[in-house]
């Protein structure tokens, strides 16, 4: 029988991690689930729990070390352990190099760079006496092409691959396995953002060669294998989905 | 060919002027405060400083007036800034982390958007990294990650500059290298083949100064 897991996800309350939330909820998974939009994520565990799922949210902003910290003690103390972890919140807004402010620079970098630093430090020494876990960062295609969303997005998240290698370097031996996925186009408010009409998402379509975004269902299918012990001997890796719009021109 | 290095050693861009006549490089007093001055190195000669920046001070544009003044450009822009400290990640405090960001990614930002309108069409940009971005060699958490972002930076240059010609690569260097007695001139040998106006076609790439050993 397969056992149930105390995952935890950041920036849980919309898009990406709110869908593999679900999805955990839904295989008997015991979920705490962060995000800076309180009154979206208390809804959530509202309904969630009405469901009959077990899920917890706690308000985090994770720029805030502090909250940081106080998200993984208190899924210390409500569990004993963290099997898995997922790191999802972000930001994004497109902007072209002159135009992004010292203040916007700051901001993408915190939420996205920083945010990621803190919840790995605070983390990874329970995980560790914990005998090991998964850990899946959502990072973005951005890094590797230096496109959409701006220099400050693809920056903050080029900043979570060698973040990942370091911490696979230091921590691979001590039962951490981690890996990264890195989207290019999924359907959901962040791309809304980035893509507010018809008529630029059409454009963007044809530019994927499968002609389809991706959805939220092929993330989660992607983010949970990774966060499996099916993916064991995947280690460190940059998981690109992209429906082959990167390699294939 | 002007060339603009931003923190280089001496000893770089002292080295860059046995093939450069005009080297000049922003050196730094107090880096957290983005704060220094630019000199330039002339073969054979001490470095002669010219004028003092604050890149934090969006009211001191004495910079902006000297470089106008002295109708100055930069063909090639040679980001060599790089703060290491050698800690896992247990060991890196938040101070630490901040610190590397800041001058190992939010200075190099800065100083482009501060010289890139001088930086004719057709000119370069060329970011120094190590191999630690990818292969996240144990010891620096912080430096692994923000020269990682760095070569991100330097993609997304590349593709917002071509409207202008303006390239963007990156030079990976082992930490293995920088120690070998004569690292210094291969590194210095690679920027001046990189920064060769023949290279035109050269640009958004990570070329990588290990001797094979990043796929250990
Ligand atoms: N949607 C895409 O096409 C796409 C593509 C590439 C990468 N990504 C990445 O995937 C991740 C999830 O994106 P999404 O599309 O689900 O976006 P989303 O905006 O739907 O969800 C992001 C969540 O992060 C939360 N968040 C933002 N700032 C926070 C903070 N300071 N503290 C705590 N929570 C915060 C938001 O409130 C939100 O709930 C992001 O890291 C994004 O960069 C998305």
């Amino acid at each position: 029988m397969r056992q149930t897991s105390v995952v935890l996800i950041i920036g849980g309350a919309a898009g990406i991690g709110q869908a593999v939330a679900e999805s955990r909820l839904k295989n008997d998974d015991k979920v705490v689930f962060t995000d800076i939009n309180a009154e979206k994520g208390h809804q959530l565990m509202t309904e969630w729990r009405d469901q009959g799922y077990e899920a917890t949210f706690i308000q985090q902003d994770v720029t805030s070390w502090k909250d940081t910290e106080k998200v993984v003690s208190e899924t210390i103390e409500l569990y004993g352990r963290m099997d898995v972890l997922i790191i999802s919140a972000g930001v994004t807004s497109q902007k072209r190099l002159e135009d992004i402010t010292v203040k916007e620079w700051r901001f993408t970098l915190d939420v996205n760079l920083t945010g990621l630093f803190y919840i790995l430090k605070a983390a990874l020494p329970e995980m560790v006496k914990s005998k090991g876990g998964s850990i899946v960062i959502v990072g973005s295609g951005s890094a590797i092409t230096g496109s959409g969303g701006g220099a400050h997005y693809a920056v903050s998240k080029g900043g979570a691959f060698g973040l990942m290698r370091a911490i696979a370097n230091e921590y691979s031996d001590q039962g951490i396995h981690i890996n990264l996925v890195a989207p290019r186009v999924i359907e959901t408010e962040m791309l809304d953002i980035l893509y507010p009409t018809e008529e630029a998402k059409e454009a963007l379509r044809q530019k994927i060669p499968i002609k389809n975004f991706g959805t939220l269902a092929d993330t989660t299918n992607a983010i949970n294998f990774l966060a499996s012990g099916e993916s064991r001997y995947i280690q460190a890796q940059v998981l690109l989905m992209d429906g082959g719009r990167t390699y294939l021109t | 060919m002007n060339i603009l290095l931003f923190d280089a050693s001496h000893r770089i861009s002292g080295m860059m002027t046995a093939y450069y006549q005009k080297v000049y490089a922003l050196d730094f007093t107090d880096k957290l405060n983005g704060k220094g001055s630019l000199y330039q190195y002339i073969n054979g000669q001490d470095p002669v400083q010219l004028i003092t920046f604050d890149l934090l001070d969006d009211q001191d544009i004495s910079m902006e007036s000297w470089l106008n003044k002295n109708n100055i450009q930069f063909d090639t822009v040679i980001n060599n800034l790089e703060h290491l400290i050698g800690n896992t990640l247990t060991e890196t405090s938040i101070d630490e982390w901040r610190k590397s960001l800041f001058i190992n990614l939010h200075l190099p930002f800065l100083i482009i958007k501060a010289f890139i309108s001088y930086v004719p069409d057709d000119g370069q940009i060329i970011h120094i990294s190590s191999t630690a971005a990818v292969s996240g060699e144990a010891g620096d958490v912080s430096y692994a990650s923000h020269k990682s972002g760095l070569e991100s930076f330097s993609k997304s240059l590349s593709k917002e500059l071509s409207k202008r010609n303006i390239r963007s690569n990156v030079i990976s260097i082992s930490p293995k290298c920088w120690r070998k007695s004569d690292g210094a001139r291969q590194i210095i040998q690679l920027l001046k083949e990189t920064c060769n106006e023949h290279m035109s076609f050269l640009n958004g790439q990570v070329i990588t100064l290990d001797n094979g050993e990043t796929l250990s």
